[in-house]
């Protein structure tokens, strides 16, 4: 334990490393060198944000799924729109022979 | 900020941005040394945690000083560079490409008394185990010799979490101490 303890504290005293002296002058050339950033590439970069880009992802399969859903709502729409008139047709039918049937029935 | 942007104010107090770096960047390239453990990467860190300084300084607020904040970017930048190097050491794992000869190089920190160097460099290969935010407090703490409500202010937190996170770094410390000296 005593050892960890000896490793643990093998910092104490330590000097700061120094940086480079010419640092300064390396910041001032890449700050020559770097192009400020066009209005474009500021958008890219923008788009490019993991926030952003999660985000419009699930904004468009929210749309895509909301599409889907309401499609199917509207053919099971269609579907028992079609049912009823097709049923009511149906029964107006029978209506219509059973009172020709018996038209013909009283007449004979 | 004055026409050749290379003027800083601090409230009433112009520095020049050659005033800011002579001043702090030993601080800055110490800090990221001893997070990155690579003394090129620690260096390029240095230069951009300057260059942002100098185009965030709008956002700079009074309520911490200025060396807070230059530990806050240098923190952050430090963290983002082994975050890169995590993805470009997968990206060389996934692809099966050649194995990355500086991952098994031992770092040693140039300040480190010549006697304690074997300790250190065991202390270092623990501390690179470290989880992100551990590491940074005990680096702070233990190499730049921050307090806590220093710490704190550094990485946004409160001083609760900041002992906290530090406990768990010696704790985890001292268990991949023990795995290093009984190999």
């Amino acid at each position: 334990m005593n050892r960890i303890e000896e490793i643990l504290n093998s910092t104490d005293g330590m000097q700061r490393a120094e940086a480079n002296p010419y640092l300064y002058t390396r910041i001032k050339a890449n700050m020559a060198n770097s192009p400020s950033a066009t209005s474009w590439e500021l958008v890219a970069r923008f788009l490019t944000r993991p926030a952003v880009a999660i985000i419009t992802v699930f904004m468009f399969l929210a749309v895509n799924v909301s599409v889907i859903v309401k499609e199917r709502e509207d053919k099971a729409m269609a579907v028992q729109q079609f049912l009823q008139q097709s049923s009511s047709t149906e029964s107006d039918f029978a209506i219509q022979v059973q009172s020709n049937f018996s038209a013909d029935l009283s007449s004979e | 900020m004055s026409d050749d942007r290379t003027n800083i104010l601090e409230k009433d107090k112009p520095y020049t941005l050659e005033e800011i770096v002579a001043e702090y960047k030993d601080m800055v390239y110490n800090t990221a040394l001893s997070i990155l453990q690579h003394v090129e990467a620690a260096e390029d860190v240095a230069q951009d945690v300057f260059i942002k300084l100098y185009e965030k300084l709008d956002e700079f607020r009074e309520d911490s000083s200025l060396k807070t904040y230059i530990y806050r970017i240098t923190a952050n930048t430090a963290i983002d560079a082994l975050r890169k190097e995590k993805r470009r050491k997968k990206v060389y794992w996934w692809s099966g490409d050649a194995e990355d000869k500086e991952e098994t190089a031992h770092f040693d920190h140039p300040g480190i008394l010549l006697d304690k160097k074997e300790d250190a460099r065991h202390l270092f290969e623990a501390i690179k185990s470290l989880p992100e935010q551990q590491k940074l407090a005990y680096v702070l703490q233990k190499i730049e010799g921050q307090t806590v409500a220093e710490i704190a202010m550094i990485m946004n937190n409160k001083p609760t979490a900041v002992e906290s996170l530090l406990a768990r770094a010696k704790n985890n410390l001292k268990k991949t101490l023990t795995d290093i000296i009984e190999k």
